[in-house]
């Protein structure tokens, strides 16, 4: 039997994680929570927990280094960057320093650290600090011999995950906009393969190294979608390109001079009677010709408004399609999800009925 | 909304260079999607050369002999409506679609006649108060019961209106445009009033009609409204003569709501009681909130329907009650 250390175990995907290993053959799981409150989900779902924190190696000592694969989730996460940053690295170094000797350990990265937003390399702050994370988690697991695994995980997907959520609800709900029609990959990762991953490595069946955890082949967000629409036994309405709201895109609305000239005039009335005076020097022809083209640009700016209030709004992020560094060929997630199972009676899971 | 998978172009013609043409039809089809406008006409050579330069497009001279107008998928009919109905007669032996200007016709017979000439989807009358937010909202709450049944309505409608300007020129012929404030202004939140309720019948049992040189200035009425769930009461009033509350009041068992005739997105809910706040209900998402939105929208139904051959809301039929109604009014109102 292999004992696998959960670190955050509270959070969405170290929860879902615990729940999905624990049935596993051979495995026994530890899940570890900063504290009883944050635990209190899993244990009433009937799992053992551990509490403390483990960015003191004191505690993180008593806490892992009984464990034979050790699977940090943990996350500093208070919204003030320092103290995140110290505390991320130090649950690094404390967790490499209190794991068994040998002990692989794995670290949870992003797939931020590609900036995936960007049409060139330059993450955000999580992900250059999950980066520079990754190479102090290398470094030490090289000089502390301990087998070093970093997962840079996609969108992660699973029936505990707010996108998974979020996904059902707009299915539900009707129209389903996506991306370059939802063609392009959504660099998406389901809980079980995660789970398929963590069992391999408490076998001891595979290679250390820095890898990208997401589907292989890719699923594009059609293939998301569709596979959570027959799960709902709903059918999936994709709008037309036309129907979707592109906030970088102002092609609706009325462009150029007139548009400016018309709304500064609006708000400057006494501008605007003194050209009214000149206005009248101009032949009746352009007079109405002026009035009407105002009409227009008028009823323009409201009917685009309409269409703006109609539209529906990309339902994800439109991400770079990545090339994955893949762990090794696995199953397809639909396999994955089925060996893998939640308990069937998750308790106090929540409804995503209502979601948004 | 425009949703449907037919999006080939459609001609459209424009049949009277009115007011209601230059200042409101025109700025909203230029501005329409998958159309194209072939041609501005009318009887006054020099109207239709006036307005059709204004947006550039052709003008046409309307002549005794109407098969000389280009053929179009889609007309908008916008003439006095006293001299519409050889219009409708050569527009629908071509098969050509109509969007009628209201009133659709100035009595029942006629309306019923030209519904016959037309299939459903291809003969609409401009109700477009019909889109606007607060009215969707309304006729859905009364149709899911959500306060109880609906137990009265009132209709106040209007203001002092003395304008002698260009499109005040029906005002003081009642006959080409087939009547007075009733006719002219009146039939709208009388339709909203018969739309919101999805009443089949509006039956008159008091009026007061004010009269001036045979144009009706002021209605005020009592009408039995009928409905799928059985009647009631519309207390109407609609006027050039004074200020009016410019507000549709739909009566329940424990409260009152309130929506404004013009284009509007609330609802305002009053409880029985006298209280200091007045909640409001918002309707966000379907709907217009200016009178372009929902001319806009009128018309994109019309095409969407014309497109999918399919009815909309629009459709000349579904105004025959609301005519019928005008109609009863005026007949009970005629000055002996």
């Amino acid at each position: 039997m292999k004992r696998v250390a959960i670190l955050g175990a509270n959070g969405q995907v170290g929860s879902e994680i615990s729940l999905r290993l624990r049935n596993v053959e051979g495995i026994e799981v530890v899940p570890i929570a900063r504290n009883v409150s944050g635990s209190a989900f899993l244990r009433l779902n009937g799992m053992e927990c551990r509490h403390g924190r483990v960015s003191d190696p004191e505690a993180a000592r008593s806490l892992i280094d009984d464990c034979d694969v050790v699977v940090n989730f943990a996350l500093s996460n208070t919204g003030i960057p320092r103290i995140d940053r110290e505390t991320n690295r130090q649950i690094v170094r404390s967790v490499v320093a209190s794991a068994k000797p040998g002990a692989p350990i794995i670290f949870a990265s992003t797939i931020m650290v590609y900036a995936p937003a960007m049409k060139f390399w330059f993450p955000d702050s999580y992900g250059m600090e999950k980066l520079i994370a990754e190479k102090i988690f290398r470094r030490l697991c090289r000089a502390s011999h301990h087998p070093a695994f970093v997962f840079r995980l996609g969108h992660v997907m699973g029936e505990l995950q707010n996108i998974t959520r979020k996904i059902r609800s707009q299915i539900r709900n009707g129209r389903v906009a996506l991306p370059h029609q939802g063609l392009r990959a959504s660099n998406t990762v389901f809980t079980a393969t995660v789970v398929e991953v963590i069992t391999q490595i408490a076998k001891a069946a595979a290679t250390p190294g820095t890898y990208d955890l997401m589907t292989v082949p890719q699923w594009t967000w059609v293939e998301v979608y569709k596979y959570y629409a027959a799960q709902l036994g709903l059918p999936l309405q994709l709008v037309h390109a036309k129907q979707v709201r592109d906030p970088t895109s102002d092609s609706y609305s009325t462009s150029g001079a007139m548009r400016r000239l018309l709304g500064y005039l609006s708000n400057h009335h006494g501008l605007t009677e003194r050209l009214t005076f000149f206005l009248a020097f101009l032949p009746q022809s352009v007079n109405q010709r002026m009035y009407l083209r105002y009409l227009q640009t008028r009823a323009l700016t409201e009917i685009n408004a309409l269409r703006q209030r109609e539209m529906v709004d990309v339902c994800v992020d439109d991400w770079r399609e990545l090339r994955v560094r893949t762990f090794r060929p696995m199953p397809d997630p639909v396999t994955l999800m089925m060996r893998y199972p939640l308990p069937s009676e998750l308790e106090f899971s929540g409804s995503d009925q209502n979601g948004s | 909304m425009p949703g449907g998978s037919d999006t080939r172009l459609l001609s459209v013609g424009v049949v009277g260079a009115s007011e209601i043409v230059s200042r409101i039809h025109l700025p909203v089809l230029t501005a329409c999607e998958g159309i194209g406008i072939e041609y501005v006409a009318d009887k006054n050579p020099q109207a239709a050369r006036s307005l059709a330069g204004s947006y550039k497009l052709t003008p046409i001279t309307v002549l005794d002999d109407l098969d000389q107008l280009p053929k179009t998928d889609v007309v908008l009919l916008a003439v006095p409506v006293t001299a519409r109905l050889p219009y409708y007669e050569m527009f629908a032996r071509r098969g050509t679609c109509v969007l009628a200007e209201k009133p659709l016709a100035v009595c029942i017979a006629d309306a019923e006649h030209l519904c016959n000439l037309y299939p459903d989807y291809s003969l609409a009358c401009g109700f477009q108060r019909r889109t606007y937010s607060a009215v969707v909202l309304a006729r859905l709450l009364v149709a899911e019961n959500w306060f109880g049944p609906l137990r009265s309505m009132s209709v106040s409608e209007g203001a002092l209106t003395t304008k002698t300007g260009a499109d005040s020129r029906f005002y003081d012929d009642a006959i080409s445009g087939g009547g007075g404030v009733l006719m002219d202004l009146g039939c709208h939140s009388l339709d909203m009033a018969m739309y919101i309720s999805n009443a089949i019948e509006a039956i008159p049992t008091e009026r007061r009609f004010v009269y001036d040189g045979g144009v009706d200035r002021e209605v005020q009425a009592r009408l039995a409204l009928r409905t799928a769930n059985g009647s009631c009461d519309l207390d109407y009033l609609v006027t050039w003569l004074r200020s009016a509350k410019n507000a549709i009041e739909l009566r329940f068992e424990n409260c009152t709501v309130v929506l404004p005739c013009r284009p509007a997105q609330e609802l305002e809910i009053r409880g029985t009681q006298n209280a200091t706040f007045s909640p409001f209900l918002m309707m966000k998402q379907a709907g217009a909130a200016t009178v372009y939105q929902a001319f806009y929208m009128e018309w994109m139904a019309f095409l969407d329907g014309v497109r999918s051959r399919q009815a909309s809301k629009f459709n000349a039929r579904s105004c025959l009650s609301t005519i019928r109604a005008i109609e009863a009014l005026y007949r009970a109102g005629t000055p002996s």
